[in-house]
């Protein structure tokens, strides 16, 4: 990993989306508009893990009894998929305005506490559905890149913990310190680049598909593998990717604490 | 024109090779075929009715990790399989961490 590999992961990992969040006009009971929550999260962090302060700042505006299993959030009124990071799903959300990309922030979403959409997100059990997660991701993308989960496997139980909290926190050394047998990887070591691409006309948004490291294709060449009549931007990080970038090297700089690189299209 | 998505091709099938980790019970039918653009949930849903209505059940791939229920069955199949299959290891308690 070179300075500058570094420092690209240290701002991107240390960046923020802000957030204005109104409490869904199905869960209001009282009369009166209720104050939006406007906070900063961690780009790289989870909608779940700030549903404390968001039920702390609701609970007077709304009678709805809070149950942890029901809470949910949409933008726009469609659902967000709990388990993605925050950063992605802004990116999943942009549009391209004047040709270029244009992230909506601060990024207007909503909380529900009742209606939780069951037949469009995962069943969410409090923050251990979370956590199981983010450790079956970063054992997957291992799988990928090495053909084996062992490292992440091998991990002690405080390390493990340490990962997490980097990961919520958005801290790179930290996390780097704990995970050089499987982040960072240099083009020799790696099998298949853990990559995640979403474009909306895919059936799930959302597709995995196996590239070779091997190969040394650049983004553009990449998506056209998957995607083969591509026009359109693509964005990771909430940055727009010139398409002659190397796939590895984007991995290697761009990817989330679970080890993906989360890939955007958006259509011009 | 909607633009062509090479490999999420609906129209295959692709052959799930179930496999019984430490002491959970053989099913009855252990190799299956599915349509590749299901997603994971639908195998986690089958083990689960072949166990007699289990609620849970643990499903791994490569040995280490649980797919998210959402994870697309060929996406799976072109990152992890082996040989012409994708081998799902069942377990009824947690089996890798």
């Amino acid at each position: 990993m070179t300075e500058l590999e570094e420092q690209v992961l240290d701002e991107v990992w240390s960046g923020f989306v802000p957030l204005k969040i109104s409490l869904s006009k199905y869960d209001i009971s009282f009369s009166g508009t209720p104050l939006d929550y406007y906070i900063c999260v961690p780009r790289c962090s989870y909608l779940p893990l700030i549903v404390e302060n968001i039920r702390k700042h609701f609970d007077q505006y709304t009678s709805t009894d809070y149950i942890q299993d029901e809470i949910w959030f949409s933008y726009k009124s469609v659902p967000l998929k709990w388990h993605y990071p925050i950063g992605f799903l802004l990116d999943i959300y942009s549009s391209i305005l004047y040709n270029s990309v244009n992230l909506t922030i601060p990024f207007e979403i909503e909380v529900n506490f009742r209606r939780f959409p069951a037949d469009i997100l995962l069943p969410y059990k409090g923050l251990k559905s979370l956590y199981t997660i983010f450790q079956n991701s970063l054992k997957e993308s291992c799988a990928m890149l090495l053909g084996t989960s062992s490292p992440v496997l091998n991990l002690s139980r405080e390390q493990e913990d340490k990962v997490w909290n980097c990961a919520k926190t958005g801290n790179y050394k930290g996390f780097a310190e704990s995970t050089r047998d499987f982040s960072g990887l240099s083009q020799e070591n790696c099998k298949l680049i853990p990559v995640k691409i979403y474009y909306q006309k895919l059936g799930n948004g959302i597709m995995l598909h196996p590239f070779q490291a091997s190969e040394q294709k650049n983004v553009l060449d990449a998506v056209k593998e998957v995607v083969e009549e591509f026009q359109g931007k693509i964005v990771a990080q909430g940055i727009e990717i010139p398409g002659d970038s190397d796939l590895h090297w984007l991995w290697k700089c761009l990817a989330h604490p679970d080890n993906f690189l989360y890939i955007t299209l958006l259509d011009s | 024109m909607e633009p062509e998505t090479k490999a999420q091709d609906p129209g295959k099938s692709i052959i799930v090779n179930l496999k019984p980790v430490a002491n959970a019970p053989i099913l009855k039918k252990t190799k299956f075929k599915i349509a590749s653009d299901k997603p994971f949930g639908s195998i986690i849903n089958f083990v689960c009715s072949q166990l007699g209505g289990k609620d849970r059940v643990f499903l791994y791939c490569n040995s280490s990790f649980s797919p998210s229920a959402d994870s697309v069955i060929s996406d799976l199949f072109n990152c992890f399989k082996v040989g012409n299959e994708l081998i799902i290891n069942y377990a009824i308690t947690e089996a890798w961490g």
